[in-house]
């Protein structure tokens, strides 16, 4: 507002300048002519008949002092202020040139004209300069400029207490909701009170959808902690439970079952540890969007490496399939280990001991398939659905560590990516579980 | 035989210290990767149980820094789960073996001696992986202290095996090792070697899995 006014009070004066000097300059060229006129040759003499009407005119500016000069061809004096100065690099010409130039300490605006004489004996240019003191042209200037800003000063103002208005009552819903969100407690559920302004209803809308989808977070998250207190305890009272019996078992091999039901117990806890661990870890990678471009082959073929170090003693067979070994795909490297590593170790723990594990991929136009391919006993077509969910672990009659957050995990990081998780039983037997990606994020 | 133990969990390390005594092999403990150096500046070990997360220098930064004074000494990480890059990256920057907390005492006792007899084997052209000696100066294989007949190309092969343990080769790079470039030969003339080598080490320490699409691994399982 403020560039706005300073522009338009730069026009305004700019223009009050040029109409009091358009005013001025007029009665200036008025007089000049008119002295011009009176100027003539005879017998080879100049001679002039100043007009004092002509000067006359000027006065209608009392206050100002009136200067002129004339001269005549070869620049001799005539009559007038002998050192009224011209103007700098002045070329003789019909037509009236302004200027302006400093007398007796005093700004002068003035003008000058001349006429070509051209009688025998009498040749050249004659000129005529007057100029005048600058009072009654400042005073009119000065009126315009001021009449124009109380105007301009009027607008402004009216257009300043327009705006504020309106953008106060244009904010006073976004106001009001936030002095409802304030006064709200933090467990208080159900929609924001409703609003009458249609610009503000889609926000009403994203906040409540918002405040939906953290409620169902925290909901998750309460369930997820029950489950794994449950869990974690139930381990720790067996362990426990073990230790208080091997204190009072005197039978040196009774001892050592009880120490390798202890030994067993521990690994069961480690491994939940591991995993639970492992679920927070791209839970809160998920959530804090960690994205790149992942060369999928440098990173199978690293995973199916390191698990086959750590199974070189096992009879199980490990495959890798993947024709695409340049293939990229928008991923977060570190989630995504991580959940083919617990597949890998699901399929490990689920499976015989002369199983045949494929870590593989197929590619597609939009989307990526990582597949882990296993001989283990399947998973019961009716139990397919809830296997993903936390905690469900299958029961197939076998023995074996596991807590069922293997599929959880892999759940958790198939949906952070966007993609969905598929559990499907292979023929004659065995299970596949699918992480279908897309390639590029959306 | 001298370890040295650098671990900054005082528990754990007392623990680690007595079982240690308890079968025969007593460690020294250090608590940072500051006074292991100092420590190794004056005194020589014959191994290093090296914990990554320690105050200070990182077991990582100690890693590095030995390996870049060719220090040969076998080192063996001990890592916490939670460290997700560090089973990869504990390999590449040198170190000879790793294991994840928590871990089996006994694992950690079975380990060191292997890459103790292999250190040693290493010292005279000798590589001992559990029962399976290879002498790279005679090319020549016992298995349970028994010569055993191998042909030329699967010498080649279980040498290549043993310079790469826990690295996976691919056929071609085998094939690079393995034939020279004017010899023609099948793909299935490396699965044959391999075949055969596995049939005569039948029952030794050395494990060579094949990660079919991918390539081959040697690991050592005392």
């Amino acid at each position: 507002m403020l560039v706005v006014f300073l522009v338009l009070s730069a026009g305004v004066w700019q223009y009050a300048n040029r109409t009091a000097d358009l005013s001025y300059d007029r009665l200036l060229t008025g007089s000049a002519l008119a002295i011009i006129e009176r100027i003539r040759s005879r017998n080879g003499q100049v001679e002039v008949d100043l007009p004092y009407a002509a000067l006359d005119i000027l006065s209608l500016a009392p206050d100002d002092k009136v200067y002129y000069a004339v001269s005549g061809p070869d620049k001799s004096y005539l009559t007038g202020y002998k050192d009224f100065p011209p103007p700098e690099h002045y070329t003789p010409s019909a037509s009236p040139v302004f200027y302006n130039t400093n007398y007796l300490n005093e700004p002068i605006r003035a003008v000058v004209v001349s006429k070509r004489l051209d009688d025998p004996g009498v040749s050249g240019w004659v000129e005529v300069r007057i100029g005048q003191s600058r009072n009654a042209r400042n005073a009119l200037s000065n009126e315009i400029l001021l009449g124009e800003m109380a105007v301009l000063v009027l607008v402004i103002t009216l257009a300043l207490t327009s705006l504020a208005f309106g953008i106060n009552r244009t904010l006073s819903p976004l106001n009001q909701l936030s002095r409802s969100l304030r006064e709200r407690r933090a467990d208080e559920m159900g929609p924001l009170p409703d609003t009458d302004i249609k610009e503000v209803k889609p926000l009403i809308a994203s906040i409540d959808q918002y405040r939906t989808r953290l409620q169902s977070n925290l909901d998750m998250m309460q369930v997820f902690i029950a489950d794994a207190s449950h869990q974690i305890r139930t381990a720790l009272s067996s362990v426990q439970a073990q230790l208080d019996m091997a204190e009072m078992e005197h039978d040196q091999d009774k001892l050592q079952n009880r120490l390798a039901l202890i030994r067993n117990q521990h690994r069961k806890l480690t491994r939940l540890t591991n995993q639970l661990l492992t679920h927070a870890l791209v839970a809160h990678r998920r959530d804090t969007n960690q994205f790149q471009q992942v060369k999928l082959d440098a990173l199978l073929s690293a995973i199916l490496t390191s698990e086959v170090r750590d199974h070189a003693d096992s009879n199980i067979e490990f495959n890798y399939s993947n024709t695409h070994r340049d293939l990229t795909i928008d991923a977060d490297p570190v989630s995504l280990r991580e959940c083919l590593r617990n597949l890998i170790d699901n399929a490990i723990k689920y499976g015989p001991e002369n199983n045949s594990i494929t870590l593989g991929i197929d590619v597609e136009a939009e989307q990526v398939k990582i597949f882990v391919d296993d001989q283990g006993p399947g998973i019961p077509d009716e139990m397919l659905q809830r296997a993903v969910l936390r905690f469900e672990r299958i029961e197939t009659g076998k023995n074996t560590l596991g807590s069922g957050l293997g599929l959880g995990i892999a759940n958790t990081v198939t949906e952070a990516h966007g993609g969905q998780l598929h559990l499907i039983n292979r023929q004659p037997q065995g299970l596949r579980v699918e992480l279908v990606l897309p390639r590029r994020r959306i | 035989m001298r370890i040295l133990l650098i671990e900054d969990n005082t528990e754990l390390a007392n623990a680690i210290s007595e079982y240690f005594g308890h079968i025969g092999h007593p460690l020294d403990w250090c608590e940072s990767a500051e006074s292991a150096e100092k420590l190794l500046a004056y005194q020589s070990f014959d191994m290093l149980i090296l914990d990554i997360n320690l105050p200070g220098k990182s077991g990582f930064q100690l890693l590095k820094q030995l390996r870049a004074q060719s220090e040969e000494i076998p080192v063996l990480i001990l890592t916490a789960r939670a460290e997700v890059d560090d089973r990869v990256s504990a390999l590449d920057i040198g170190a000879d073996d790793y294991m994840v907390k928590p871990f089996d005492f006994r694992e950690l006792a079975a380990r060191c001696r292997a890459l103790l007899r292999r250190e040693r084997g290493n010292a005279s052209n000798q590589i001992v992986c559990g029962n399976l000696t290879y002498d790279a100066s005679t090319a020549s294989v016992t298995l349970h202290e028994i010569q055993i007949d191998l042909r030329h190309r699967e010498i080649q092969l279980l040498e290549l095996l043993l310079n790469n343990l826990d690295h996976v080769l691919t056929k071609e790079q085998i094939a690079d090792r393995l034939y020279r470039f004017d010899e023609a030969y099948t793909p299935n003339a490396i699965e044959q070697v391999l075949t055969r080598l596995r049939k005569k080490l039948a029952g030794s320490s050395l494990h060579i899995k094949t990660i079919r699409g991918l390539g081959y691994l040697a690991h050592v399982d005392d």
